[in-house]
């Protein structure tokens, strides 16, 4: 069979199987009010701080970031009557450091906004999460596939969630070896070409062993990272963050994550309203967005290393870099980077965006990072 | 350039006035046969039937002449010449053997010699010896039978006064296969009947002569001179009506959507679906039904069908009388019906007949083709993703014939030929296998046997496998008591299930199995006790039998433990009687009472709720274990089915249905399009069944000879307990299904156009609809209502609907069809606001429905080229090649949103956003 019969066959398959996805800018809708949203959650580690954001909805149209709810007086209350008072420390997010929840007690948030109208959670348990056993990698289709191994030996968990940071170390295209200071050129001290950059997962990243005879999350797919990612180029890091949950607050995020992540397949659920625990004391039909929880926070972080795996190529985005040989007043004329000398007098210069790792990352090596 | 000089001889013709001449008039045909009493037309319609000869006359100048001859094989004009003799009438005939009857003077037919230098006449008259010559040829044929008299019953002299019945099988002259749904008619007294599902028909008369008609689409029309002395028997073989090369013939009357009673009632022939041209290449039952007046579905992989407002769980497929519960193939792609075994299909939107029921909307009646019982013949086609092959043929020659059929698909080796790795490790594939037996036993006894296998499966980039069976098969025996009495006995099966397995991780290694079972017995009775009356009555019992969801562990390493809902089983019983009485010429009608009666059977634990509270786990106040095949809970009312017409006119009528249905069977889905997966859940103490009520109006009326059918319906529909989802509610391996659906009321109505015109050169039809529907789901103590208890539109509330199928035969060889489809895009909930809540946006959706996709249309084009119509030869063949969504709108099948990276990003998916070429060929031998 020749090559285009093949291929217009295979075309008319990728039809079955793949049908065309453009982008959709929906009617202008605004919504009649704008809804209170609950962020955060109660975390029963011992010293840790609990910290809940609090936000209005905006208009899906909208570019501005999210409105702050400030002001409001936000209280997190025992079931045995203990009231503790969260501080407001930055606009919209309020915080309180050493709180020791009890196992055996359930604890409740509650809000009064600045305009006097109050809000308040369910009673929920806290949670204690059992650390993460292991965190794997594999190579597989081009790229490395991490994987997450979790047990609870009293098979109590049983719902849980994670999210993750990923962080890795890159390189600028070209290293600068020389800066103009006052139009002198002088040898650079602060490296730029050594950066780290990070990535915090977006998506909700459940799993439950409810349906297994034992507390076991045995290979859980956490992430893909393709083999010629910039991630993979020298050093790779990831932390995961696991958080036990009730089934209750699994079923919500589970509801969430099924109307705005796995939309547009041919069978798609109907996208419903996904409200929490959260509700307006005098309107019970308020909706209120977010779901408060309480337990503990368990992590992992695992290093993979540019020689333990077996990729090439390596796509680091500094592909289209090109380099100039300018004079100096050239160099400084055109705003350009100098890269090294020449024999000629002249230097090899090319653009900002080439040689600073600074403009993608940081170079201030995170302060858990392990060489 | 022929053409236009025909045209202008003919005009020359009608204007010129000399002497008559027939001294050029070709092989003259004789006239036959007892003409007594009849007015000119009628007298000229029997000529123009038996003769080749066509008559010109205006009806105004001829209406006070009656024919009163006795003729025995004698030339027409010698006929005429009797005819007119002492009358001031005159007539023409022409080398075209037209005839033209003026009065006092003839028309001249033929021009002065010499009046065109040019000889124009040349070519043309060539043409029409030859398609005349071939016109004699199978004319002749039929007129041995058409002239022959045939006596029915026991001779008698001389015949007795008071009734009797004619009856038996037509059937086609050259298969043997029984044709159903041809007219078979008498003018005088107007009384008439069709055939049923077998082809068989009773009619019932004053002893006498008579001149029986038939006629069917597709099939020459013919007629036998009866006497009917008693009670008997009358086989009649119609022939395929092939139309000779250069020859266009206009169908006669087929006036049954005007005369007959039912209404809402669509058949398609599988002639007319190979017209349509589809997607993939393959005709395709259902998405031809998709293009009918109140037929709607979600969207375009979807072959779900919505009928008038209906849900997609309300329409009862029938496949030869087995129920099928996965109508389609490849998530939708495909319909589970293979073209080749197909005969027609018969949808019943409103006014169904009592003999139907079990479910709310609609009934599709799939029949198959009994196998050729002359001779063996195979058929198949092979088209871009499927091929198909067809063998059929005598066992017992004119006795037992059988056909039997396989298609399959060959995706999976399209999907290893793609680059991308994902696509090469999918597999996508079915099957679908049919058997078709077709026994005569004797004059009295016949059965039927069918059988049906389909199977799906489907897996992704090597992790889960999806698969799904269906399963059918029944035996019909139809036994003739009298010629006014037959019956006809079913056994029915139906099986469907699903599963999926994933065997990637072999710690979660699971496999997820569903599936719904029923045995169907059935007997069903036709009685004709009069020329007025036609009975039917009967009664049926259908078992079903649930397994609502397993979920177990595969392989020894898995930790999944066993979880089974407990499976259902329940008993639908009905009997039902029906009667159509003509009470005049002008109005007939037909009213028939159903009364089923539904026992949800035990094993089972169910649970009971507070009343007045939310029903929740929470709020169980009893659970009561009932013991195998005890009654938990029994359901049971009468089905009224009432239909009227009344004749305006012979063109015209009106008719008026009523019907209300119940269904003890409902699927559950929280998609917006029907999916494999879904799970069928049954009537129980907390699930009530679902009642519909319908009420329709129509009118009807035929132009030009019966060729155009136009007709409006209108329709006003209410709909209980039908189910609905709540929010977040979790349908599968659910041991209380009751907590997580609640009961939605529906109002469905609408008003239908269509104009359809099936013969001829240029044949379709185009029609609109405006159809609402409209769902409530009211909040009470127990549950929180859908859009605060307002009414709201459903997903497949699309008001808007235009659809054109239009095809064109340029000649024998090559045909072309063109089909437009506009339709009002179906509503969406549409999100709200946005906001930020773990590291990403996520949207906040509005009421349910509140807003619609953009508007939906399509073109498609397909043509059609057969091989040469030499009629010996080793095997017919013909292409067929079709571009779907000619203009390569892409038409959106869902709008959503994503969050992704953080950020909220709306899509549009179209499905076949391409113009997508397909060629398909077929054959036969």
């Amino acid at each position: 069979m020749n090559m285009s019969l093949k291929k217009s066959l295979g075309w008319v398959l990728v039809v079955l199987v793949s049908s065309c996805v453009d982008p959709y800018r929906p009617p202008e809708i605004t919504a009649p009010n704008s809804y209170l949203v609950v962020d955060g959650f109660l975390d029963s580690g011992p010293g840790t701080t609990t910290t809940i954001r609090l936000s209005r909805t905006q208009n899906v149209s909208d570019t501005k970031a999210p409105t702050a709810e400030t002001r409001a007086q936000v209280t997190i209350e025992s079931d045995r009557n203990e009231t503790y008072r969260l501080n407001e420390t930055t606009t919209g997010v309020y915080s309180i450091t050493g709180l020791s929840p009890q196992t055996s007690q359930k604890y409740r948030l509650r809000i009064r906004t600045a305009r006097g109208t109050d809000y308040l959670s369910d009673f929920v348990a806290v949670k204690p999460t059992p650390a993460i056993e292991a965190i794997g990698w594999r190579v597989e289709n081009d790229g490395v596939q991490l994987f997450l191994d979790t047990r609870d030996p009293q098979n109590n968990t049983r719902y849980y969630r994670w999210e993750f940071e990923e962080t890795w170390r890159f390189t600028a295209g070209y290293q600068s070896f020389y800066e103009i200071v006052n139009k002198q050129v002088l040898p650079r001290l602060v490296d730029i070409y050594r950066c780290w950059a990070s990535n915090r997962s977006t998506n909700i990243i459940l799993g439950s062993s409810a349906r297994l005879s034992q507390d076991v999350i045995n290979d859980f797919p956490l992430t893909f990272i393709p083999g010629s990612s910039a991630k993979l180029g020298i050093r790779y890091s990831i932390l995961v963050r696991q958080y036990a949950l009730t089934r209750e607050a699994y079923e919500y995020w589970d509801q969430l994550a099924k109307t705005t992540q796995s939309l547009g397949s041919l069978f798609d659920p109907q996208p419903t309203q996904v409200t929490g625990n959260v509700r307006s004391v005098s309107n019970p039909n308020e909706p209120v967005l977010g779901y408060f929880g309480a337990g503990s926070v368990a992590t992992k972080r695992i290093y993979i290393n540019r020689s333990e795996i077996p990729f090439r190529r390596t796509i680091t985005g500094y592909e289209s870099c090109v380099v100039d040989t300018l004079t100096l007043p050239e160099v400084m004329e055109q705003n350009k980077f100098i890269i090294d000398l020449n024999d000629d007098g002249r230097f090899f210069a090319t653009s900002d965006a080439c040689v600073d790792c600074r403009l993608r990352g940081t170079n201030v090596k995170p302060a858990f990072w392990e060489d | 350039m022929t053409c236009f000089y025909r045209t202008i001889r003919l005009l020359f013709c009608l204007f010129w006035f000399v002497q008559p001449g027939f001294g050029q008039t070709p092989a003259e045909q004789p006239l036959n046969g007892d003409y007594t009493n009849l007015r000119f037309g009628q007298f000229v319609k029997r000529v123009e039937v038996s003769t080749p000869y066509r008559f010109f006359y205006n009806p105004a100048e001829v209406d006070s002449l009656v024919v009163n001859l006795q003729i025995n094989r004698q030339p027409l004009p010698e006929v005429l010449k009797q005819l007119f003799a002492g009358t001031n009438y005159a007539y023409a005939i022409d080398r075209q053997q037209r005839v033209y009857v003026t009065l006092n003077r003839p028309i001249r037919t033929e021009l002065p010699i010499g009046f065109f230098e040019r000889g124009s006449t040349g070519s043309s008259a060539a043409d029409s010896t030859a398609g005349a010559s071939y016109l004699t040829e199978t004319r002749r044929k039929l007129i041995a039978a058409e002239t022959k008299t045939y006596e029915v019953g026991q001779r008698t002299n001389p015949i007795r006064s008071g009734r009797a019945t004619a009856a038996g099988h037509v059937r086609n002259a050259a298969s043997g296969e029984p044709i159903v749904g041809a007219a078979v008619y008498v003018d005088n007294p107007r009384v008439g009947t069709v055939t049923d599902q077998f082809g068989y028909y009773s009619i019932t008369l004053p002893r006498g002569r008579y001149d029986l008609r038939l006629r069917s689409i597709g099939l020459k029309d013919t007629r036998r001179q009866i006497i009917l002395y008693n009670d008997g028997k009358l086989d009649i073989e119609m022939e395929d009506d092939v139309i000779p090369l250069k020859e266009v013939v206009i169908e006669a009357e087929k006036d049954v959507n005007v005369s007959g009673l039912q209404m809402g009632q669509e058949r398609i022939s599988i002639a007319t679906m190979k017209q349509v041209p589809t997607a993939l290449g393959e005709t395709d039952l259902l998405r031809v039904v998709l293009t009918l007046p109140g037929v709607k579905s979600v969207g375009e992989s979807s072959t779900g069908l919505n009928v008038r407002g209906g849900a997609t769980d309300q329409n009862l497929i029938l496949y030869n009388d087995a129920t099928v519960y996965n109508a389609a193939h490849l998530f939708g792609f495909f319909s589970a019906f293979n073209p080749d075994v197909i005969k027609s299909v018969e949808l019943y939107k409103s006014g169904i007949p009592s003999r139907y029921g079990g479910r709310l909307s609609s009934v599709l009646d799939v029949m198959t083709r009994d196998g050729n019982k002359k001779k063996l013949a195979g058929s198949g086609g092979i088209g871009l993703l499927t091929g198909r092959l067809t063998l059929e043929g005598p066992i017992i020659k004119d006795k037992t014939s059988f056909i039997v059929s396989g298609r399959s698909t060959y995706s999976n080796w399209l999907l290893r030929q793609l680059p991308n790795a994902a696509y090469q490790n999918s597999q996508a594939s079915f099957y679908d296998l049919n058997l078709h037996v077709t026994h005569d036993y004797n004059e009295k006894n016949s059965l039927f046997l069918t059988g049906y296998l389909s199977q799906d499966r489907f897996r992704f980039d090597q992790d889960t496998v999806y698969r799904y069976q269906n399963q059918n098969a029944t035996l019909k025996w139809k036994h003739i008591f009298t010629n006014k009495l037959y019956s006809v006995f079913t056994a029915g099966y139906s099986f469907y299930k699903y599963n999926i397995t994933s065997e990637r991780n072999p710690v979660n290694a699971y496999q997820l199995g569903f599936s719904v079972g029923q045995g169907t017995v059935k007997a069903d009775f036709n009685y004709y006790p009069s020329a007025r009356h036609t009975i039917d009555f009967g009664l049926s019992s259908t078992y079903y039998k649930l397994r609502p969801g397993t979920f177990l562990p595969r392989g020894g390493e898995s930790l999944i433990t066993p979880d089974v809902v407990p499976s259902e089983q329940g008993l639908e019983s009905a009997i039902y009687v029906g009667d159509r009485y003509d009470i005049s010429e002008r109005l007939s009608i037909s009213a028939g009472l159903r009364y089923s009666l539904y026992n949800y059977l035990g094993p089972r634990s169910v649970f009971y709720y507070a009343p007045g509270l939310p029903r929740s786990v929470s709020n169980i106040t009893d659970t009561i274990a009932y013991n195998n095949n005890e009654v938990i809970s029994t359901y049971h009312g009468p089905e009224y089915r009432f239909s009227a017409r009344y004749s305006l006119t012979s063109e015209a009528s009106v008719k008026v249905s009523f019907n209300r249905m119940r269904q003890y069977i409902q699927m559950l889905s929280n998609t917006t399009a029907i999916s494999p997966t879904d799970i069928w859940k049954l009537s129980d103490p907390n699930i009530r069944p679902q009642v519909g009520d319908q009420y329709s109006l129509g009118l009807y009326k035929n132009f030009r000879n019966n060729t155009i059918e136009t007709s409006v319906e209108g329709y006003y529909k209410t709909m209980e307990n039908m189910l609905d989802y709540r929010n977040g509610a979790t349908l599968l391996l659910n041991n209380h299904i009751e907590t997580d659906v609640v009961n939605a009321e529906g109002k469905a109505y609408g008003v239908e156009f269509l104009i359809k015109k099936l013969t001829g050169k240029l044949n379709g039809w185009i029609s609109y609809t405006y159809a609402r529907t409209l769902l409530r789901v009211k909040p009470t103590t127990s549950n929180e209502g859908i859009n605060q208890g307002n009414w709201y539109p459903s997903n497949y509330d699309k008001p808007h609907d235009v659809t054109m199928i239009s095809n064109y035969k340029i000649n024998r060889r090559f045909s072309m069809s063109l089909n437009f489809t506009y339709n009002t895009g179906r509503p969406i909930t549409l999100p709200l606001a946005k906001y930020t809540l773990g590291n990403s946006q996520r949207v906040l959706y509005s009421e349910r429905n509140q807003y619609r996709i953009p508007d939906y249309y399509r073109v498609d084009f397909s043509m059609n080229i057969e091989g040469n119509h030499k009629i010996k030869k080793l095997a017919h063949s013909s292409w067929t090649v079709g571009v779907y969504n000619l203009t390569g709108r892409r038409n959106p099948y869902s709008v959503y949103f994503r969050s992704e990276n953080g950020v909220i990003r709306g899509y549009r998916l179209s499905i076949f956003g391409q113009p997508i070429p397909s060629v398909t060929y077929n054959f036969r031998f």
